[in-house]
């Protein structure tokens, strides 16, 4: 095995391959992330003014995330059949769920006394919500922003299996192949990256706490 | 009723409940006159912000109308309404994520006004309430001090120069010599562009020097309304003179009382420099002060006293009773009424000299706390 992990890592054209699946990976990522910010974070702050419906919404919402990834994927399967869609629907949807709740609860705790001053210079509800809710609200969106980067760049790895591509190919090959060498080649770029990406969305949302505290 | 038809802000009735509450107006009736200067004044919880918040619609009544300007606020469209008034919110209520500049633009820049007019107006405000605007202009509200946050919440209303003005305890949190230095551009600004004020204060004194019309306020209700004259004459019960006369309200500290502006020397200059200074102010006693550490008091006996061959003050510099600023009222006056004292320093942190208290200081002291009115006095204001 270790003679394997040498050899394969030492080769060029592992990493060839490697930096193809990479792009391909933060292609998917990067997709699945932009699609569910524009729903999520509309949909957080429709939810927010109906706070009624809401209640029940985001304890569905809540649900929802504690299916197992691997079997959202597979559910989607049967419907979307296998390729890069499928995933995309999958990870679109788990990262839709943290942005779509820190929107809602963002939104719900901006301060009373903001809005009202916001009001009582004479806001409309749309500029209050663009001058003074959204930007209130921010570091807590970017917080479900950040949690969602960060799953989906691990779960994008699974969604090899379904045919998406990305590094998790590397990954199923090593594994297919008992090849500790190619598993290695698709993990670790795996790991750096979610690591990358928390370290640096995490210091933005630090800036952003920082500017409306 | 002729003079009410012409009021700029008019209730007609107005009760106010809140969900799940008791009363918190009833049947309010109130007229303020266009140019003119309000002020309501009452115990916490008797309906002044309620009554405030009414105006621009940012409450709305349960019963009875209002009319703003003689129209039907009703009829009005609540964000139109808001930006036409000022308003200076209760607990400051700046926006921390904009900068101070961009807090005072808010109304200016929501009422569409071109960068550099409204750069200008808020640059001018700033000179105006004593914020360098090099220093301040860019930073967050939280990097403010309270005082300065709420000198930035009184801009804020005035920046987009509206004819009437909400004023919710705008002064609360300053310092004497800031909010005396206020009120006194307020009123100028008041008499100047004949603005019509509505200003809420817990601070008697403050309402007596503002006002032309004091509202008093218990319970939801009027409970006496007139000019400070026809209020300090003719109180109309206890709960009025209570009101005026201290128990909460009227001076209450050293603070409140003192004069800023002390005639100070040096313990290093000498006896005829002490004499030339105490003649040109008119005055029979000096503070010492170095730096700005009170050190002791210089009197015309002590001066007089002085052996031929004392050259500094310092050698002949006696030792005097000093308040806080943060005492009570009733110290400073048993020093000055029963010690005899001519002057009090008032010294703060590491004896710094922050005022003095003098007789006359001590006669306006007691036009608050002694109840005017029966035998016709003028009320010394
Ligand atoms: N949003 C609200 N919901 C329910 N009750 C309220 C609300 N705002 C005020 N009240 C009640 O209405 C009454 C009047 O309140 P208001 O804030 O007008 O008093 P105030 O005179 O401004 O008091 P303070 O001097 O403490 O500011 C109080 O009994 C208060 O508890
Ligand atoms: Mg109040």
């Amino acid at each position: 095995m270790m003679g394997d992990v040498v050899r394969v890592l030492s080769q060029p054209s592992t990493w060839s391959k490697i930096g193809v699946q990479a792009l391909q990976h933060v292609e998917i990522v990067l997709l699945a992330l932009v699609a569910a910010v524009m729903v999520a974070v509309p949909g957080g702050i429709f939810l927010a003014g109906l706070k009624k419906i809401a209640e029940p919404i985001m304890s569905a919402v809540g649900l929802l995330m504690t299916i197992p990834s691997v079997s959202l994927l597979a559910i989607m399967v049967p419907f979307l059949g296998i390729g890069v869609v499928p995933a995309l629907v999958a990870l679109g949807l788990y990262a839709l769920l943290p942005i779509l709740r820190n929107t809602y609860a963002g939104i719900l705790a901006v301060s009373p006394a903001a809005v009202d001053a916001g009001k009582g210079m004479g806001m409309t509800p749309g500029q209050l919500l663009w001058l003074v809710e959204l930007p209130l609200a921010f570091p807590v969106i970017m917080n479900g922003i950040r949690t969602s980067t960060v799953y989906v760049i691990g779960w994008a790895a699974l969604a090899a299996y379904i045919g998406a591509g990305g590094l998790g190919d590397s990954i199923i090959r090593g594994l297919s192949l008992m090849s500790g060498g190619w598993l290695l080649a698709g993990a670790l770029p795996v790991t750096a990256m979610a690591l990358l990406a928390d370290a640096l969305l995490g210091r933005v949302e630090r800036r952003l706490t920082e500017a409306v505290s | 009723m002729g003079l009410e038809e012409h009021a700029t802000i008019l209730f007609s009735h107005v009760d106010k409940t809140y969900p799940g509450g008791n009363y918190a107006l009833r049947d309010l009736n109130l007229s303020v006159l266009s140019g003119q200067l309000v002020c309501l004044i009452g115990p916490s919880g008797c309906g002044k912000t309620t009554t405030l918040r009414l105006i621009n619609r940012l409450v709305e009544p349960s019963r009875g109308t209002i009319r703003v300007r003689g129209e039907d606020i009703q009829k009005l469209n609540p964000v139109a309404l808001r930006r036409s008034i000022g308003y200076v919110i209760q607990d400051i209520g700046l926006l921390p994520h904009m900068t101070i500049l961009e807090n005072i633009e808010l109304v200016p820049r929501l009422l569409g006004w071109d960068r550099k007019k409204r750069r200008e107006r808020a640059l001018e405000l700033m000179e105006m309430v004593g914020l360098s605007p090099d220093e301040y202009a860019h930073r967050y509200p939280r990097e403010l001090s309270g005082g300065q946050q709420q000198r930035v919440g009184v801009m804020r209303a005035l920046a987009a120069e509206p004819d009437i003005i909400l004023m919710d305890e705008p002064f609360g949190a300053l310092d004497p010599l800031t909010r005396q230095k206020l009120q006194d551009e307020l009123k100028k600004l008041q008499n100047r562009l004949k603005k019509t004020i509505v200003f809420v204060t817990h601070d008697m004194p403050e309402a007596l020097k503002l006002a032309d019309r004091i509202i008093i306020m218990k319970d939801g209700r009027i409970h006496q309304e007139g000019t400070p004259e026809e209020i300090l004459r003719h109180p109309k019960d206890a709960f009025v003179t209570q009101f005026l006369g201290g128990n909460g309200q009227g001076p209450q500290t050293v603070a409140d009382l003192m004069k800023e502006e002390a005639v100070t020397v040096r313990p290093g200059q000498g006896v005829a420099e002490a004499v030339a200074i105490m003649r040109r102010h008119r005055v029979n006693a000096l503070l010492v002060v170095e730096g700005s550490q009170y050190l002791g008091v210089v009197t015309a006996a002590g001066l007089r006293r002085a052996a031929k061959e004392t050259k500094r003050l310092a050698d002949l510099m006696e030792d005097h009773p000093a308040v806080e600023p943060e005492e009570p009222l009733e110290t400073a006056l048993r020093l000055m009424l029963e010690e005899h004292l001519d002057l009090l320093p008032v010294v703060g942190k590491d004896r710094q000299l922050v005022g003095i208290v003098t007789p006359s200081s001590v006669v306006d002291a007691l036009a608050f706390l002694i109840p005017q009115g029966a035998n016709g006095e003028e009320p010394g204001l």
